[in-house]
């Protein structure tokens, strides 16, 4: 498995774009080659307000094509009809048809990856399986899982048997070299410190963070947290959520965050997450799509 | 709403029992051989009514309330995203009403006999949910399908569905789960082929699931039945419609039964009730009236 993933290239290639971030003036290189610093995708929970109404899992690759004009799709597990090998099929099927990358898959509802319980965890684990081998079917890089919520014991504790539950899943992962990610989603996974603990002690390169810019708590400073969860990312959401008057981003600095993004030296798909309630989501994710295009 | 209790599901058990004391058939069956067996319902008998009298979840107390038997045989198709709170309900119900679950079946999730090793290992991936849920449900097995339209001769055919079904049951034996192949078209419906392929698989976890009905138009159901029951793992009691008089037409039921019964097999009865008139109720009924003749 030689294999180089984009943690593993980042880990190698950060100190090295730190160094250079000063001469290379942002866009310029880029602009010139015509090539992009980074790729756009819907996170597909963006729309979730009109799921069911107006649109069900299979539709997302034309939406994010034709009414949103992105690259990537970022699924949510919950949206899937029955998993099986005819349906995926149709929706890889239409994923190539729009010419829209099937980025990854969210994986909620499938127990507790920190509980208390060594049977619930282990029930956890192969309830996350099936997700691994539908992802590796619609060619998706990875899967995001999240790190429990259960608060027996201390938060290291929860580290401990998060971390344990993690690298049992990532003894299947390997399996088809899928890359697995915990978002900063609430409970613990929401402290960098504690996410980076359960990075460090599973310590395997397809094993990562996906830094959401919107889930750290107040008391967090989220550029330092984003800057902190970055070296491990194999994945990145653009958490948005209201625009002011001007059609800047209300509840934090926007730019920035990209900018720690694109400084820790990624390249992949940043995946749109609109969750405000001034616009629809629609209007909501081509907003955001305009204020990312700028660092593109 | 699930509002049985055990107390009344003893109560309808023991009128059942009392009933069947005082029936001339049971006087009838009195020389019979019995044997110990338990009799379950396979949920594609009353697949016309799916998603209109009943879904998935609603099987343990149909199953229970509607015919009185032990046990539930799932087909994958019916069941809505096969998430762990999905299952933890499925497997509640099944508990409350008493209901054993057998096994699923599991459809349309890849061509293990396929031509293209790619495409043989993606099927085999997509059954490790089923293998899952299997496990989690309390399912002895899962039963997946051998039938190919790709190119080969039956004796190639043969030769890679073994192969993908070896492969499977390493994966299911870490579960402790069983793999079956019924005969369900192609073939596997010819009887030589069905019994060649467990041969050729040759892994303690793999078997075959007979389905009375399935083999081959001028095949001898009687021969091939018994040529497949050293193998057999799970039992398709598969009927169609009775005469006023209890009497199964289109096959010799009970002499189908005596094979099953006289090869070892002690196992689940799954009931599979076909039906030209939508008689499927009458006609599971009238399966396990049969059946119970030979229960001691």
């Amino acid at each position: 498995m030689s294999q180089i993933n984009r943690r593993q290239f980042m880990a190698a290639g950060v100190a090295a774009a730190a160094t250079a971030l000063g001469s290379s003036l942002p866009g310029v290189a880029q602009a010139a080659t015509g090539r992009k610093k980074f790729k756009i995708s819907l996170a597909a929970w963006s729309l979730n307000p009109l799921f069911g109404k107006e649109w069900k899992n299979i539709d997302l690759p034309r939406i994010v094509r034709e009414d949103l004009g992105l690259d990537g799709i970022e699924f949510v597990n919950s949206y899937f009809e029955l998993p099986r090998s005819g349906y995926l099929k149709k929706l890889k099927q239409k994923c190539a048809d729009y010419d829209v990358t099937p980025v990854l898959i969210m994986v909620d509802g499938e127990g507790d990856m920190s509980h208390p319980n060594k049977t619930e965890r282990r029930q956890a684990v192969i309830n996350h399986r099936k997700w691994i081998d539908i992802a590796d079917f619609l060619g998706c890089h990875a899967i995001r899982a999240n790190a429990g919520y259960e608060k027996a014991g201390t938060i290291d504790d929860r580290v401990e048997r998060c971390a344990e539950s993690y690298s049992e899943l990532m003894e299947y992962a390997d399996e088809c070299n899928m890359e697995v990610t915990i978002e900063n989603h609430g409970g613990f996974s929401s402290i960098p410190e504690k996410l980076i603990a359960v990075m460090k002690k599973v310590n395997h390169p397809r094993f990562g963070t996906l830094p959401d810019f919107g889930n750290f708590p107040p008391e967090i400073d989220k550029y330092d947290a984003l800057q902190k969860l970055m070296p491990y990312a194999l994945a990145v959401s653009a958490k948005c959520y209201n625009f002011d008057s001007n059609g800047k981003h209300d509840l934090y600095d926007l730019d920035r965050m990209m900018e720690i993004v694109l400084a820790a030296g990624w390249d992949g798909f940043v995946g749109i997450e609109y969750e405000g309630k001034k616009n629809s989501p629609y209007e909501g994710v081509l907003h955001c799509k305009k204020l990312l295009q700028k660092h593109q | 709403m699930r509002i049985i209790t055990r107390r009344n599901f003893i109560r309808s058990a023991m009128a059942a029992g009392g009933a069947a004391a005082i029936s001339p058939v049971f006087s009838m069956a009195q020389q019979m051989k019995k044997y110990d067996f338990k009799i379950s319902l396979a949920a594609w008998s009353i697949q016309p009514w799916f998603n209109k009298t009943w879904t998935n979840l609603d099987l343990p107390k149909i199953v229970r309330e509607e015919f009185n038997l032990d046990g539930l045989e799932f087909v994958n198709s019916f069941f809505t995203l096969p998430r762990y709170n999905y299952l933890k309900d499925l497997k509640q119900r099944a508990d409350d009403y008493g209901v054993k679950l057998v096994l699923i079946m599991c459809d349309d999730d890849g061509d293990m006999s396929h031509n293209d090793k790619k495409e043989r290992e993606i099927a085999v991936r997509q059954h490790h949910k089923w293998v899952d849920a299997a496990w989690m449900l309390g399912c002895h097995a899962i039963r997946g399908n051998a039938r190919t339209k790709t190119p080969g001769s039956n004796e190639e055919r043969v030769k890679r569905c073994a192969e993908s079904y070896h492969s499977l049951c390493e994966y299911a034996d870490q579960a402790g789960i069983n793999v079956t192949v019924e005969n369900h078209g192609g073939f596997s419906s010819i009887p030589e082929y069905f019994v060649m392929l467990a041969k050729q698989v040759g892994h303690p976890r793999f078997g075959l699931l007979p389905d009375y009905g399935n083999f081959e138009e001028g095949a001898d159901r009687y021969k091939a039945l018994e040529m497949s029951m050293p193998y057999a793992k799970a039992v398709s009691v598969k009927c169609r419609d009775f005469d006023e008089n209890g009497k199964h037409d289109a096959w010799d039921l009970d002499r189908m039964v005596k094979i099953t019964f006289d090869a070892g097999y002690r196992g689940f009865m799954g009931i599979e009730a076909g039906s030209k008139e939508r008689r499927h109720y009458d006609n599971i009924r009238a399966c396990r009236d049969l059946l119970l003749k030979y229960k001691v």
